[in-house]
């Protein structure tokens, strides 16, 4: 049965952060869970589409490259749903920046952690998770989701896209 | 005075066999740090319109600001020079402790210009440089040579040297050091060829190793750096990531279930049987040792045996590309044969993508009948591979054209369209159809097609910095500009460029600023790397690359890949290259006086 992974406000709204949803395509699982949790839907369709602002990833994959709803799932297929921002927020997925790294700029730029695990900064409060790592062939490479919330999100997050910068060869 | 330098230069010049030393100058270290970027300054100053294979060429042998110290995977050395396959600027790269061991000895780098009548090596050993007779060396392969001179200087003394391959000109003729690690692209060797020059000795011990400014600094630098390199869930981490088991060549069996692996000369976009030359099967069937470099955690490297009629071939490494180029690319997947031809390729010091490339088109020539003389070869013919490559290397019969580059090749013979080459260049393994960045980072390499100034498939296949769609042509020009920026910069420390994927411009800055002993942004580290690469195209534009020059060739433009994953797929570079443009803010490719003011360069060229 493949797993579905939820994040920020979807683990508010589900009292939940992983669960195994029955379907054989991406379109059967969201419809599926969305019987579990109701108040779901208006967070991931509009009409019978799926939302333009929510992101759905397959294996590390954004299904709308994928066939969207359409695309096929085998069981032991995972998802992440991520949330749209709200309030001028800012969020995306990072790979091969270990959540420690992250924790580390964040205090040496004068971020204060809660108790909640998130971090503020002048005028931002910063949220982050590890999400599923992206498995290509025997390549597993980790991805941190990672929101910036607040009136200088702006600023902040390209302060983090920067220090996030990777390439390879 | 900054820290990380011996802040000693040599300047050789073979004509006269005059060396002077001189100290770099502090305002060209801050601008252009080391390596590639110091490298490319002094070509720059050298001239854009000199002969590649003539005297007055520069070859520049450079470390950086982090050589020979305990930095990781600061292994790499850069040779730069004008190209003799392209005729832009290039710089190509090793790994091993040639690197390490110059700054131990006493430079930063070695300006080689002139030729000599005479075959010679140099010696580089305690700040000085001393210029010996090689003609007993001419002749031989890299790997007797590396033997011949070990044995003469002693077994810590590093050697990287040409092989036939440079001697005879061989226009993608390479340097080897560590028997087997290679500055692969550019033609760089038989740049050393046209002087004359067969080695270079290297001896230095670590007891010179340059100190950090700021020790502090320093400690914490390199506490972040080895925690996310050795972090267990990167590909880096030792033992465990994906990049250290199995070497470059873990990309093989990904790329072509994604049908970006480019095929019979690129005519398809995947092959059966990819598995038998991949890094999980040699990893399982055919690797002896994980080898490393000077201060890396992550020993990429793999020693292998392979077996042909009946005699049992060790060498290092069965790199990717390599793999593709002498067996996919060939039209065979052939653990053995393949594994054979890169060691032949290494043996005569020739660029295995290059070499690869040349074996691919003469196929494609004569399958079509566009080539028809006798020693043309079929896709899949192994023997006649090997044949061709040793052709190749001595220029003999076809192999006398080939040498001169696939591209003159395919023109001479009439049919310049199956050449797959940019600026000269040919590309490396991967298909700009099923990874559209590799297209337009390929058509903007200022080296050439490579896959080393902009790694796409970082975020197209790894996720890295972030996740982008393959297929798609959006946002690629204004990734691959991020990339070269950052490639120029670790390029000039020199790091090796897999340190990309576990570090950021935040640890560079901090290990740079600990040893410069002055603070850096990671701002400024990307600005660096801009500076570099619009120099390099400037020069690329003095030296006749003008407007027009970020092309493709025409199959991946046209024929549509024919590989799941991929299938129907051709690469949208028009797209592409306008929105590169306006983010580097080139016109047409060219580097408006404006941006080279802004990076300081015009008014640093006419100082």
């Amino acid at each position: 049965m493949p797993k579905v992974n939820l994040y920020a406000t979807f683990r508010d709204l589900t009292g939940t952060s992983q669960l195994q949803v029955e379907g054989r395509t991406v379109g059967e699982v969201l419809a599926n869970l969305v019987r579990r949790y109701p108040q779901m839907r208006e967070e991931l369709f509009e009409g019978e589409a799926l939302a333009e602002r929510v992101s759905v990833f397959l294996e590390g994959r954004d299904v709308r490259y994928l066939e969207g709803l359409s695309t096929p799932l085998a069981p032991e297929a995972t998802l992440d749903l991520f949330p749209p921002v709200a309030g001028g927020g800012l969020e995306g997925r990072f790979g091969a920046l270990p959540p420690w790294l992250l924790e580390h700029y964040l205090t040496e730029w004068g971020g204060r952690k809660l108790a909640d695990g998130t971090y503020t900064l002048p005028g931002a409060r910063v949220r982050f998770a590890e999400a599923a790592p992206l498995a290509v062939g025997s390549l597993s490479i980790p991805q941190l989701w990672v929101e910036v919330e607040g009136e200088e999100a702006g600023a902040w997050w390209k302060r983090i896209v920067l220090a996030a910068s990777r390439g390879g060869g | 005075m900054l820290g990380g330098y011996a802040h000693r230069i040599a300047r050789i010049d073979l004509t006269s066999g005059k060396v002077e030393y001189f100290a770099p100058d502090p305002k060209d270290l801050e601008m252009y740090v080391g390596g590639r970027g110091l490298g490319v300054k002094y070509v720059f100053e050298n001239g854009p319109q000199v002969d590649p294979l003539g005297p007055e060429n520069l070859l520049c042998i450079m470390n950086g600001p982090l050589s020979g110290t305990r930095a990781k995977m600061s292994g790499r050395l850069a040779v730069v020079t004008k190209s003799p396959l392209t005729g832009t600027v290039t710089d190509s790269h090793m790994g091993g402790w040639t690197a390490a061991k110059l700054k131990w000895a006493g430079f930063d780098g070695l300006l080689i210009k002139g030729a000599s009548e005479k075959p010679v090596y140099l010696l580089v050993k305690d700040g000085e440089v001393s210029i010996h007779d090689a003609s007993d060396l001419w002749g031989k392969t890299t790997h007797e040579v590396h033997r011949l001179l070990q044995e003469r200087h002693g077994k810590e003394a590093d050697v990287m040297a040409i092989g036939p391959a440079g001697e005879n000109l061989v226009r993608f003729a390479n340097w080897l050091n560590n028997d087997e690690r290679a500055a692969g692209r550019g033609g760089t060797g038989a740049v050393a060829g046209s002087k004359k020059l067969k080695a270079i000795v290297v001896v230095g011990k670590q007891d010179k190793m340059p100190q950090p400014k700021d020790p502090e600094l320093w400690k914490e630098a390199d506490r972040l750096a080895s925690a996310t390199i050795n972090d267990p869930k990167n590909v880096t981490a030792p033992k465990k990531g994906g990049l250290s088991l199995y070497g470059t060549n873990v990309l093989m069996n990904i790329t072509n279930v994604m049908g970006a692996l480019p095929t019979y000369n690129a005519q398809h976009t995947c092959i059966e049987g990819a598995e038998k030359i991949s890094g999980e099967y040699i990893r399982e069937h055919r690797l002896i040792k994980d080898n490393t470099c000077h201060a890396c955690p992550v020993a990429c490297k793999k020693m292998v045996e392979v077996h042909i009629n009946g005699k049992t071939i060790r060498f290092e490494s069965y790199e990717y590309e390599s793999a593709w180029a002498l067996g996919a690319h060939a039209g065979h997947t052939d653990t053995d044969w393949t594994g054979y031809a890169i060691y032949l390729c290494n043996a005569f010091g020739m660029d295995t993508i290059e070499a690869g490339n040349a074996i691919a088109v003469l196929m494609e020539a004569t399958e079509k009948g566009y080539y028809q003389g006798e020693d043309g070869i079929r896709f899949g013919d192994k023997e006649g591979e090997i044949r061709i490559l040793e052709a190749i290397a001595y220029r003999k019969g076809v192999g006398d054209m080939l040498a001169e580059g696939p591209a003159r090749f395919a023109k001479a013979i009439g049919h310049p369209e199956i050449a797959l080459e940019v600026k000269g260049q040919s590309i490396p393994a991967y298909d700009p159809r099923g990874l559209k960045g590799m297209g337009i980072a390929y058509a903007t390499s200022n080296r050439g097609a490579c896959h080393l100034r902009a790694y796409t498939p970082a975020s197209e296949i790894l996720g890295v910095p972030y996740k982008t769609d393959p297929l798609a042509w959006e946002g690629k020009g204004k990734l691959t500009k991020l990339f070269q920026d950052l490639s120029a910069f670790t390029d000039s420390l020199d790091l090796c460029k897999f340190s990309q994927f576990a570090e950021g411009p935040e640890e560079y800055a901090k290990q740079l600023a600990a040893y410069w002993g002055r603070p850096v942004s990671p701002e400024e580290i990307l600005k660096i790397g801009e500076r570099i690469y619009n120099l390099e195209r400037y020069y690329n534009n003095l030296a006749g690359w003008a407007e027009g020059s970020d092309y493709l060739p025409k199959r991946f433009l046209e024929e549509p890949s024919d590989c799941a994953g991929s299938k129907g797929q051709r690469t949208e570079l028009d797209l592409m290259l306008e929105e590169y443009y306006r983010e580097r803010g080139w016109e047409k490719g060219v580097v408006p006086p404006a941006k080279l003011q802004e990076l300081g360069i015009l008014s640093q060229a006419a100082d």
